[in-house]
Formats: C-alpha cells, structure tokens, sequence
C-alpha cells in the first residue's frame, strides 16, 4: 500500500493511505509527496489520486495509469549495510527531507541577529547530517529547532524596529529636516 | 511550499525601502544592537547601507561596506526562489548540491571568519 504525505499551512502531515487521504478534503492544488516523487507535486498533477477529485460520475473514466519514475539506484547494487539507511534505500526515500531554514537564518544573520541567525545556521546542519544518518525524527525536531530560531529574530526584528521608531522619534524627525539637501 | 506567494510582497517591500533611501543618510534605519552594546562589528554591520549600493549597482561600494552581503546575496536569493518559486525539474537536485551539509559549513566558517576578521 502506497504512503502519502501532504502540506497544510506548510505542515507535513501524513503517512496516509489512500483511503485515508480521501477523509482529507485535498484540493487540486494542495502538495504531496509519496515515495519515488523528486519533489512535492499538486494532487491534481498525480494521476493515481485523480480518484480523490472525480465524483461517482466520474469513474466511468478509465484513469491514466501511473507514470513510473525511475528509481535512484537499482537494489541490486546496494550493499546491505546493517542499520544504516544509504541513499536511495526505501527508507531514505519514504520520507522527504525536513525544511532546513538555512536561507532564512543567513537573512537573520547578516540583517538582524547574528547569534539567533548562527544558532539557526547551526540547527540547519543538524538537519541535514540527521537526515544523511536516517534519523528522521532528529532531523524533524533539528528543524523545528531552525524555524524557532528564525521565527524569533523576525519578531526581534520587528520590535526593536518598533522601539527605535517610538523612542528616537523626535530625533529622526530632526535629522530627517537637516538632512534633506 | 503550498500558497508562500505573499511572502514576495514585503521582500519587494523591502528592496524599494532600501532603494529608494540610503541607510547612510536617512536615521529610520534600526543600527545592529551588537555594535551599540560591544562597540564591535557583527557579521553584518552595513548590510543595509551594502544593500542600497548594491540595488543602485555600485558592486564596488558595497563590497568595501560588507563584501559577505555581496558574496551572499545571490546565493540567498537563488535559495528563495528553490525555497518558495514555482517547482520546477532541477529543484530538488539543486538545493541538495548548494544548500546541503557542505554548504552549511561553508557558510558557517565564512561567516565566523568574516566577524572576527573584520574586529582586527
């Protein structure tokens, strides 16, 4: 049975069969993700979930079958390696990799907060040598971890730029006269 | 990522403040809280004035004011497009070569480096 998962608000839910997707209310556009995908496709791009959006009516249409990706390796040549997942195993391939904020902590780094935008940067790391080693839910909390660093140097951005207008109002107000040549 | 398209919206936002006005001049700009408190420059003191040099395409006047800004504007800007652009068939290969482990520790160092560097 093929596991999907899906994004709502940015947040990956699932494994889910398809049955259980149907309980879901997807729309076309929402993105999924299942093993053999490259990279998170709309529903109403993956011919195998055509069922999910066609009402009884529409079954008398024969569905497309699925196209075949073609796999990463082949298994035959991959050397059984007890316990640690390689690339392109089933494992590694059932689960995508998390977000690993490393974009948004370098923008933290160099305009706003250099130790919270670096913590990021470091949890970023984390999410990746997690997920290279298979372990999955360290690579999830990793990112967590990233996200939260982000998500606060935005609102550390935000207040102080707030604060500084509050506080030094009437002195931007006055520089702002002698300095317009 | 599903629906992130607003997000481009302040980021355009942003690049016609910072075009418009030159931090050097106009005293609306926040000053980094680092330097304020230590005295010292963080990694990316000059980011703003860097940037409004950069938007105007004085390449030269932004990188004497903060050459990591330089260095790392396009690499940032390529990753929010992979991170919230459209999907297309490279994508995944691309952030998985640029904007992997090795990546991350590159940045890392270059960034560390750069901070402490420029306090000598």
């Amino acid at each position: 049975m093929k596991q999907y998962y899906y994004l709502a608000d940015n947040n990956q839910l699932g494994p889910f069969s398809l049955d259980e997707l149907r309980t879901k209310n997807l729309t076309r556009e929402t993105l999924v993700w299942t093993a053999g995908m490259a990279d998170w496709l709309k529903a109403g791009d993956v011919a195998e979930l055509n069922s999910l959006f066609t009402s009884g009516f529409g079954t008398l249409v024969e569905p497309m079958p699925p196209v075949q990706v073609q796999p990463m390796q082949t298994p035959t040549y991959q050397p059984m390696n007890a316990g640690v997942p390689q690339p392109g195993s089933a494992y590694f391939a059932s689960t995508p990799k998390p977000k690993n904020w490393l974009v948004e902590s370098i923008l933290a780094t160099i305009f706003c907060c250099l130790p919270f935008g670096v913590a990021g940067i470091v949890f970023a790391a984390r999410v990746d040598s997690s997920y290279a080693a298979g372990d999955i839910n360290g690579a999830m909390k990793a990112s967590a971890e990233a996200g939260k660093w982000t998500k606060i140097s935005f609102f550390v951005a935000i207040t102080g730029w707030v604060l500084y207008m509050l506080f030094f109002g009437a002195a931007i107000l006055a520089t702002l006269n002698t300095n317009r040549y | 990522m599903k629906s992130r398209h607003w997000l481009w919206v302040p980021v355009l936002g942003l690049a016609v403040l910072y075009y418009r006005f030159d931090p050097a001049r106009y005293s609306f700009f926040p000053p980094c809280p680092f330097r304020w408190l230590t005295g010292y420059q963080c990694a990316g003191c000059g980011s703003q004035r860097a940037a409004h040099q950069l938007l105007h395409g004085h390449i030269t006047n932004a990188w004497q004011i903060n050459p990591l800004l330089v260095l790392l504007l396009p690499y940032l800007v390529l990753g929010f497009f992979l991170e919230y652009g459209p999907p297309w068939s490279h994508k995944e290969l691309l952030r998985r070569r640029l904007y992997g482990l090795t990546a991350i520790r590159i940045v890392f160092v270059g960034i560390t480096v750069f901070w402490v560097g420029r306090n000598l």
